[in-house]
């Protein structure tokens, strides 16, 4: 009896240690049809375009997880493209277009990739309230905004007051104020930089000092930047 | 008005003769079944509510109504090339020009019927699952109804130049063809907008036949804000487009020797 419920044991080890053993983690590929040129996709795919949309939507989850140690390991050109491609694909799917442009400026920086991707969204909707909204508040919420950019909230803002109120569709019972107060801000701000450049520059004429002059040269090259 | 009576008459005469066909039951069938299909799927959330729910009835139906339009083309060019139905309307001292428009209307009233049913099956599966029947899901159906037609009317007209085949496969190719023009156009006008294609590509993009100013689905699914022109200009479109693609049928078929047996 005990042999036999020995021989018994064993075998289920055998058999627990042949077929349950934890599953090797491989690296997650993405679906290739990621990786076409998203024009000649979305041509080729007719009035599907929207239907594969949805399946690239569910795959691009499974792109920001790629990263063998998380999320900070994604490849970002590889997600960018992904995005892109699902974009070109339905152009007025707002939530893709949230996700990717919010995954690429929170985690990685890349505000550039990211506005590309709010530009190709606007292409196809251009009376989206909520994309402009996405852009003033990437812009304004960056570490690291130049001026340039600073300006483009300007020109963003005027192109969202635009729209009607009534067809906003956002949570923000008055988004005029929000909208004016980012206005301000920006205006604010980059009128401060401006300033202070006017200040430097007349410093600059006055001294005659090489270390001071120097010193003048590299504020103003930070506030340039 | 005798002549639009028997234009009537006839158009009555081909619809009921293609209407037969066991085809349209099972196609029907099987929108209902992707319908079930759809329902089963409304509830995988892909960021936005029944937008999965609604991509799947409308492609389903965009692929039936062509695929119905190209079938009962070129049902009715068999029964007519091979077993001579022109013979006894023409024989009656009806006009090639009549005798036509009664092709042209059977194949149009055709695929209204059938759009219409899919607009009723989907008002009904809308109310079923969303709580409320979209009009703009229906008018999309009713876009893709017109594509459907003018696909039809490409291929009546091609028959009239070369053999029923090859007018099956060069309508299908005005179809992609046409369908991938909204991407020309958005790569030439506003992805690189220094190329010099741009008047070429508006010649092309109203010129041939544009079958992607149909499809409005990404705009109708994502319930985004729209200018009326989307709905009115691939009606303006069809009208101008239809009454081409029949006069250049018409300045063959008037010309043509007609057999039977061909």
């Amino acid at each position: 009896m005990n042999k036999a419920l020995f021989l018994l044991l064993l075998a289920l080890l055998v058999v627990f240690h042949t077929y349950a053993t934890l599953p090797v983690r491989t690296a997650r590929t993405a679906d290739s049809l990621l990786f076409v040129n998203p024009v000649l996709a979305r041509a080729l795919s007719g009035n599907f375009h929207t239907l594969l949309a949805d399946r690239l939507w569910l795959n691009l989850g499974m792109v920001s997880e790629t990263g063998a140690k998380g999320s900070l390991d994604v490849n970002t050109t590889l997600f960018y493209k992904t995005s892109k491609t699902l974009i070109f694909m339905d152009g007025n799917f707002f939530p893709a277009v949230a996700y990717s442009s919010t995954f690429l400026i929170s985690i990685f920086n890349e505000i550039k990739q990211a506005h590309d991707l709010i530009h190709l969204a606007r292409i196809f909707d251009p009376l989206n309230f909520k994309l402009y909204f996405l852009e003033i508040i990437n812009i304004i919420s960056y570490e690291h905004a130049t001026p340039s950019m600073l300006s483009r909230v300007d020109y963003l803002g005027k192109k969202a007051l635009a729209i009607p109120q009534e067809k906003r569709g956002i949570a923000i019972r008055d988004s005029t104020v929000w909208i004016e107060e980012a206005l301000a801000f920006a205006q604010n701000d980059l009128a401060r930089k401006q300033k202070q450049k006017e200040q430097l520059l007349w410093l600059l004429k006055q001294t005659k000092d090489p270390n001071q002059r120097a010193l003048i040269r590299n504020r103003l090259e930070d506030l340039a930047q | 008005m005798e002549t639009l009576l028997r234009i009537q008459a006839l158009t009555w005469f081909f619809m009921r003769s293609l209407l037969k066909q066991k085809a349209s039951y099972v196609l029907v069938i099987l929108v209902v079944l992707v319908i079930v299909l759809a329902y089963a799927a409304s509830d995988i959330n892909i960021g936005k509510t029944y937008k999965l729910f609604e991509d799947l009835l409308l492609g389903s139906q965009m692929f039936v109504l062509h695929v119905m339009a190209l079938f009962y083309a070129f049902e009715f060019l068999q029964k007519e090339r091979l077993n001579g139905l022109f013979i006894l309307p023409l024989s009656t001292a009806l006009s090639r020009r009549a005798y036509l428009m009664a092709v042209f209307g059977a194949q149009a009233k055709l695929i209204v019927l059938l759009g219409t049913l899919f607009m009723v099956i989907d008002a009904f599966s809308l109310w079923l699952v969303e709580g409320e029947i979209v009009g703009m899901v229906l008018v999309q159906v009713a876009l893709y109804m017109l594509s459907a037609m003018l696909l039809g009317f490409l291929v009546l007209m091609f028959s009239q130049y070369v053999s029923i085949m090859n007018s099956m496969i060069y309508g299908v190719t005005f179809f992609v063809i046409g369908g991938g023009l909204d991407e020309l156009y958005i790569y030439v006008f506003e992805m690189h907008p220094e190329l010099n294609l741009q008047t070429l590509t508006l010649i092309i993009y109203y010129g041939f036949v544009n079958f992607s100013l149909f499809d409005i689905q990404s705009v109708v699914v994502n319930r985004s804000v729209f200018e009326s022109y989307r709905i009115i200009e691939p009606l303006i479109y069809m009208v101008i487009m239809s009454k081409i693609v029949f006069f250049l049928a018409l300045f063959k078929f008037q010309k043509r020797v007609l057999k039977t047996g061909e």
